[in-house]
């Protein structure tokens, strides 16, 4: 097991801190998991730095101590949901350059270069760029070599990050002793965990609701064409019961993990212990009605889907998608697809993580941790196959091109 | 948020969070993260401290095994030697001078003292907690005699190496006279027969064997062996060749004065030997007039059948003159019993 080979890859939500050791090669092995508590982190956002620290490392050495791998693992991935990610599309412009208008590489080359030479703001970094289509004279297409034309554009998804943000995050595996070696947003890696493999991949609409954030990413034509965060997750709905039935948040989370449906139906009748009751009063222990806590949070994932749909483009866009997957810890409410599919008017289903390597995560919560895995593993093979490609000859060309 | 084109038109990385925030790995500021780094810290040390204790150990034993610790101003109380020859502690009190009582021994020098003996392979020397000095040797085995430009004969052991004759008390008169041997001195002190090994492994096989055939043979010539080996084997054509010892028996019956081996083949060609009775062949099957005669003994490779060449053994009459080597008497004749 070489120190390349094994990769600790690490989600920090909100709420929950999942941590996932993997040897990638020859083919994905978890060797050691954890799920732990997060401290200092609230809505997405770093709220105590020390303290998140202190969590994650936890963590981290948790899953060190069950994979039996410690001083080993010098490696980390991490994901990151939060406010401070933004995405944008960015387009690279070029001229056809031969005399006959018929696009060559070198113009292909010049519109991507074009692209990628576009800088963000002084305070923000760049963390994906995911390349879209190419587009001749506003036909968007694949490969436009060999096709006439006049002006060919590039179009890639950037997405970006604040500085601050993003090197507080990165500090924390390196004061750990790890090098982060790549790092993803939860959207994208919980889009990946969660393929199905078919068509209707290419025009889906996948939704990871976490704790503090709600991640959502929209591809069409099998390419990725929006993602974002929103600041909305399960914790406001655990808020939301707490108001409502005037309890403290932890009684409010236990109320939504036992009671909580997303019906606004007036016909659920019963009521639910506030506290947990103890042996033998359980006749003297004040209850809540459970329409009441199902009507709070009903209105709550109703509207999260609202602003989703209204981040990704209001009705226009969401009569293209081809169908809705729901992920993340939050996914597991009952009844939740039923108000997407109001929504969104579409099919919509609680997806799980379904590589083979990760059978036992196939909780919506692991989505994210599990993408990572795979999408890290595509990343190393696309590499290596891009370096055995490139003959002596190529690169030799390459010198004098350049 | 706006993004702005750079200037410069060469990057692939512009503004990429691996180029923009610089890492510094470096583990501390938690608990778990300093549990880590002592973890660290500890394994090294464990690594170190076992590889230290090893060195350390087998620097200690080393030391023990050569007795180079503390040789000087040992003295024995009583010499206890072994061999699993014929070596004898009047001979390792005059070689070496060491005896019982004896100031300074020290036991590297006397270790390195008894294998510049040739006859001695190796010898292992321990001072006993009684105080005494426990001698154990290994002796070479004697495979043949050899006689030096100076006339001195010497006893010829099977790793080549020669040395004196006067202390190999055994049945040295009756080991063959290797003739026509190259001998050099070697590194470490010692006289070997060099460009003969075909003939060290025929003699050792012999001795093991055939040791009766041994007895029988006066002298052994190396003169059809040439030095040069090809693909690890001797020469095709070369050769060994035996003189057997001439006996007054009977001075009508035909002799056999010279063996010729292959140095190849000899392992098949002395069991064909070992197995034949030709002198009776000679007495039986000659006239008398034959008989008068000297022959030698060849060894050729039957083919007429290709699938399967059978290994024969050739009675030559010897004309003219006799080769090098042949017996000193030469009105003996000698019968192989």
């Amino acid at each position: 097991m070489t120190e390349d080979n094994i990769v600790a890859f690490i989600d920090i939500g909100s709420a929950e801190t999942k941590v996932l050791i993997a040897e990638l090669f020859p083919k994905i092995n978890i060797v050691g998991n954890f799920t732990g508590k997060t401290r200092g982190m609230s809505k997405g956002e770093i709220v105590d730095l020390n303290e998140l620290k202190e969590s994650v490392h936890t963590a981290i050495h948790e899953a060190e101590k069950i994979a039996g791998a410690a001083l080993r693992i010098r490696r980390a991935c991490l994901s990151v949901s939060s406010m401070d990610v933004g995405g944008k599309q960015v387009s690279g412009l070029t001229c056809v350059k031969s005399d006959d208008s018929v696009v060559s590489k070198s113009d292909m080359q010049t519109a991507r270069r074009d692209a990628y030479c576009r800088e963000c703001p002084q305070d923000r970094t760049i963390v994906h760029r995911i390349k879209q289509s190419f587009v001749l004279d506003s036909l968007v297409m694949e490969n436009p070599e060999g096709r006439r034309g006049s002006q060919l554009a590039y179009n890639m998804w950037v997405v970006d990050a604040g500085k601050k943000y993003l090197s507080e995050l990165i500090q924390i595996p390196n004061n750990y002793g790890m090098r982060v070696e790549e790092i993803f947003i939860s959207s994208l890696a919980s889009a990946a965990a969660v393929a199905t493999g078919s068509e209707i991949d290419k025009n889906r609409l996948v939704i990871d609701i976490g704790a503090g954030t709600t991640d959502y990413i929209l591809y069409r034509g099998g390419v990725v064409w929006k993602a974002g965060v929103i600041p909305v997750g399960g914790a406001h709905i655990t808020n939301d019961i707490s108001a409502a039935v005037k309890t403290n948040a932890e009684n409010a989370e236990r109320l939504k993990k036992l009671g909580s449906a997303v019906v606004r139906d007036s016909d659920v009748n019963g009521d639910i212990a506030l506290v947990p009751p103890e042996k033998g009063l359980e006749e003297f222990t004040e209850k809540v009605s459970l329409f009441k806590i199902n009507y709070v949070t009903a209105l709550r994932v109703y509207e999260t889907f609202e602003l989703v749909k209204k981040a990704i483009g209001g009705e226009e866009e969401a009569s293209n998608v081809s169908s809705v997957f729901i992920t993340g810890g939050t996914a597991m409410l009952k009844d939740i697809c039923a108000v997407a599919a109001e929504v969104f008017r579409r099919e919509v289903s609680v997806a799980e993580p379904n590589c083979t390597f990760a059978r036992t995560f196939s909780e919506p919560k692991y989505s994210t941790v599990v993408g990572m895995a795979d999408l890290l593993v595509k990343r190393r093979r696309e590499a290596m196959q891009a370096r055995a490609s490139k003959t002596f000859m190529a690169r030799l060309s390459s010198l004098f091109t350049h | 948020m706006a993004f702005r084109k750079k200037k410069s038109n060469d990057g692939n990385v512009v503004g990429d969070w691996r180029t923009t925030i610089p890492q510094r790995v470096r583990a501390g500021g938690t608990s778990s993260a300093k549990q880590r780094r002592f973890s660290g810290w500890a394994n090294t040390f464990i690594v170190c401290a076992t590889t230290f204790g090893a060195v350390t150990l087998f620097a200690v034993v080393w030391a023990q095994m050569t007795g180079d610790a503390s040789d000087d101003g040992f003295e024995p109380l009583r010499v206890v030697m072994k061999t699993d020859g014929i070596l004898d502690e009047k001979w390792f009190h005059e070689w070496t001078g060491v005896d019982s009582g004896s100031r300074d021994v020290s036991i590297v020098k006397l270790r390195k003292k008894l294998e510049s003996y040739g006859q001695v392979l190796s010898a292992e020397v321990s001072r006993e907690r009684d105080r005494s000095l426990r001698v154990t040797l290994r002796e070479r085995c004697a495979i043949g005699r050899i006689q030096l430009s100076n006339g001195v004969v010497k006893i010829l052991a099977e790793d080549g190496v020669i040395f004196p004759a006067d202390t190999y008390i055994g049945d040295g008169e009756k080991l063959p006279l290797v003739v026509d041997a190259k001998i050099e001195n070697s590194p470490d002190g010692l006289e070997r027969a060099v460009g003969v090994e075909p003939l060290l492994k025929f003699l050792a096989l012999v001795r093991q064997d055939y040791p009766t055939m041994l007895i029988e043979w006066e002298s052994v010539s190396v003169k059809g062996l040439p030095a040069e080996i090809f693909e690890g084997k001797p020469q095709p054509w070369a050769v060994i060749r035996v003189y057997p010892v001439p006996e007054p028996i009977n001075p009508a019956f035909p002799r056999i004065t010279e063996i010729v081996f292959s140095a190849q083949n000899f392992s098949e060609e002395l069991a064909l030997w070992g197995s034949q009775d030709t002198q009776e062949k000679l007495e039986r099957h000659f006239t008398d007039e034959d008989r008068k005669n000297s022959y030698s003994v060849q060894f050729i490779v039957n083919r007429k059948n290709s699938h399967s060449p059978i290994l024969e053994s050739r009675i030559i009459l010897n004309t003219g003159t006799l080769p090098a080597g042949t017996p000193r008497n030469e009105n003996k004749t000698r019968g192989r019993r």
